[in-house]
């Protein structure tokens, strides 16, 4: 009976674990994805003359780098909940 | 009449023989029972098909070996041919199958179901099997009575067993006491003319039991017990497996055309299997002994050598119609074609799909994908656009200041006739696949429903802004003129990158979050058109009456925007729900984007 309830805590824990493993990759992935997503909008702004279209690019580019500053947010925020538990 | 006359009638012939023989009473309930069990194990199996099944479906369904091996394992897991082909059925209807790999599952499921009559004639007939069917059915039925999903489905499963097992005990006993009565097997027809009739009465047969395997299990209880001979029952075997077709036929009458010509396929394959037996049937029982004899199968165990000639002539028509199935597909696709309809209903939406989650989850996806072309078709025609402009790469000014001509365009009528009913029938195919889904199914029910919502009131608002638009087009004042350009552009904008994003979703994987840009750029040309109301007004280039319905109509632009918007997270974002719910976390909030709006207005 014992061993059960440690067979499932200790389940529960490495799913956790694993689960929280699993979000900071992609967490990282999703901002390296951003990153590159940037440099790709920038060098397509050099090259567009439609008024509309510029002003669509230059959006992107704002809300890509609240988006980028908000995910470092959220792994900084998650590494330090990390080390205070530890 | 027809239809009208075939079941009363069946209905007589079944009465007046339990009143004539008690036999065939026995034999028939077991038939009976033997179906039943097959309903709870299908039952059983759909319990467990919440999205596993579909999921190992796809993934062991792209090459064309791994299409038969899958169709032969989860034949002989699930010992229903038909269970395989109603679900290979429905993920054709959904595009989520090729055409060629439908038809390795089916070759497979023929292979698969040859197990059934080794499972019979090797163990049914010699154990005592009703000795297992009792503690099954109990045990199957205390746990179809718990409220655990999984514990359903096992007692689904068991309790099916125990009624197979029951049936064939049945069948067993009947053709036993029928031996001491009558002797069937003295109607025996001799050379192919009973090779012939035989094929076509287990063609009847299976119809009308609408299961191959209770047609193959009452051959071979007939068998054991002599009632017929062991030529008629090969005959009746390769009936069986032909009559088994109307299975799928009946299940893709109801379904796409993909489901259509892959029942078509089943047909030619077990009409070519079952020709191909009959004409080298001496050829083949020759095998029969061969094979038997180096199995170590006794000369006179007739059950088991019809085993071996089931297994031996669905093998050889597999090996012979492999070659073939590219040129099936070709032709296939030339004689089964899509009817041109007027009408716009759903394309997807077909019953067959309602029973597996994920299959359900992705035709309401595409589905949604279908509502949502027609609606960009009506939107850009409500803004007096033409969709392919827009979706094209000229600059959305250029085309607003060329097209300044309106669409004539009836929005009640296009919405009742095109967007209403396919609306309709989506909602409807979800309140009716409410059953075994899971957490992430439901979930994404749940946005596609949104989504669905979303164009449903974008058309919607489209028929107020079009009231005022429509006039100031070709407004002989400058300014007013301008300013509906303008929100002709917002709208153009969003349909222009949504269009873009449907056709580039696996490449970016981002799509939530690039939506993001959209809604500011659409709130920052929102406000700035404010801005410039105001500023016209006080210069009196408008009157107040046109500043007020250009105020109005500016929120019913941005309405439109925004549920346009709002669709294409759900629609075109990634397939993976973590993916999704990150996303979503990530995205900017309604403040956060008003912050960004404000700072950059001060720049």
């Amino acid at each position: 009976m014992n061993d059960n309830i440690i067979d499932s805590l200790s389940n529960y824990f490495s799913d956790k674990f694993n689960n929280k493993i699993k979000r900071t990759e992609t967490l990282g992935s999703l901002l390296s994805k951003l990153t590159k997503k940037s440099r790709k909008i920038k060098r397509k702004l050099v090259n567009t003359k439609d008024e509309n279209e510029i002003q669509l690019l230059e959006s992107q580019l704002c809300v890509l780098k609240a988006q980028k500053k908000k995910i470092r947010k959220i792994l900084a925020e998650e590494k330090v909940t990390e080390e205070s538990n530890r | 009449m027809l239809k009208n006359v075939f079941l009363p009638s069946i209905f007589i012939v079944l009465a007046y023989g339990f009143w004539l023989s008690p036999n065939f009473k026995e034999i028939s309930a077991g038939v009976a029972i033997f179906l039943f069990g097959m309903i709870s194990l299908e039952e059983g199996f759909k319990v467990f098909t919440g999205g596993t099944l579909e999921k190992i479906l796809r993934v062991s369904t792209n090459t064309r070996l791994k299409s038969i091996s899958f169709g032969m394992f989860t034949t002989t897991i699930m010992q229903s041919s038909s269970l395989v082909s109603v679900i290979t059925i429905s993920f054709l209807s959904a595009g989520l199958l090729g055409l060629s790999e439908g038809i390795g599952i089916v070759f497979g499921a023929n292979l698969g179901t040859t197990t059934g009559a080794w499972l019979v004639a090797g163990l049914g007939l010699k154990v005592k099997i009703s000795a297992y069917a009792m503690p099954m059915l109990v045990f199957g039925i205390i746990m179809v009575f718990q409220k655990n999903k999984a514990l359903k489905g096992i007692g689904y499963i068991l309790s099916g067993l125990g009624f197979l097992f029951l049936g064939i005990h049945y069948m067993k006993e009947g053709f036993e006491a029928f031996k001491g009565s009558i002797d069937l097997s003295a109607y025996a027809i001799p050379g192919y003319l009973g090779l012939f009739v035989f094929a076509g009465i287990g063609i009847a047969a299976t119809i009308i039991m609408q299961s191959s395997h209770a047609t193959l299990v009452l051959i071979i209880t007939a068998l054991a017990a002599s009632q017929i001979t062991y030529e008629n029952a090969l005959a009746l075997a390769i009936g069986a497996n032909v009559g088994t077709t109307i299975t799928a036929i009946l299940g893709a009458m109801s379904s796409a055309i993909a489901g259509k010509r892959l029942a078509g396929a089943h047909l030619i394959f077990n009409l070519a299997t079952g020709l191909i037996a009959i004409v080298f049937i001496n050829q083949f029982m020759q095998a029969v002994d061969w094979t038997s004899a180096k199995m170590g199968i006794a000369n006179d165990n007739y059950t088991l050598k019809l085993a071996v000639f089931h297994t031996i002539f669905n093998l050889v028509g597999v090996l012979v119609m492999l070659p073939f199935i590219d040129s099936l597909v070709v032709f296939l696709e030339k004689k089964i074609k899509d009817k041109p309809t007027k009408m716009v209903g759903a394309k997807y939406l077909y019953s067959t799909s309602v029973d597996f989650p994920e299959t359900a989850v992705e035709v309401i996806r595409k589905e949604t994908i279908n509502i949502f072309e027609l609606s960009s078709n009506i939107l850009t025609a409500g803004i007096s656009l033409n969709m392919v402009d827009v979706a094209g790469k000229q600059s959305l000014q250029e085309i607003v200041q060329q097209s300044t001509k309106v669409i004539e365009l009836d929005l009640d009528d296009e919405y009742e006739t095109k967007i209403k009913g396919i609306y309709s029938e989506i909602i409807a195919f979800i309140s009716k696949a409410a059953f075994t889904w899971e957490v992430e199914q439901s979930a994404s029910i749940h946005w596609l429903r949104l989504a669905n919502q979303n164009i449903v009131e974008a058309v919607k608002d489209m028929k107020h802004l079009r009231k005022n638009m429509s006039k100031n087009i070709g407004a002989k004042n400058k300014h007013i003129r301008e300013q509906y350009n303008l929100l002709r552009i917002q709208i153009a904008i969003v349909l222009r990158e949504l269009d873009r994003l449907k056709h580039q979703v696996k490449k970016e994987g981002t799509v939530i979050l690039s939506l993001d840009a959209l809604k500011l750029t659409v709130k920052a040309n929102h406000d700035k058109l404010n801005v410039t109301i105001i500023k016209l007004l006080q210069k009196k280039k408008i009157t107040p009456a046109m500043a007020t319905s250009l105020m109005n109509d500016s929120q019913y632009a941005l309405r439109i925007a925004t549920n346009l918007i709002a669709m294409g997270g759900t629609l075109f974002a990634s397939y993976d729900e973590d993916d999704i719910s990150l996303e979503r976390e990530v995205a900017l909030s309604p403040q956060e984007l008003e912050k960004i709006a404000v700072s950059n207005s001060n720049t």
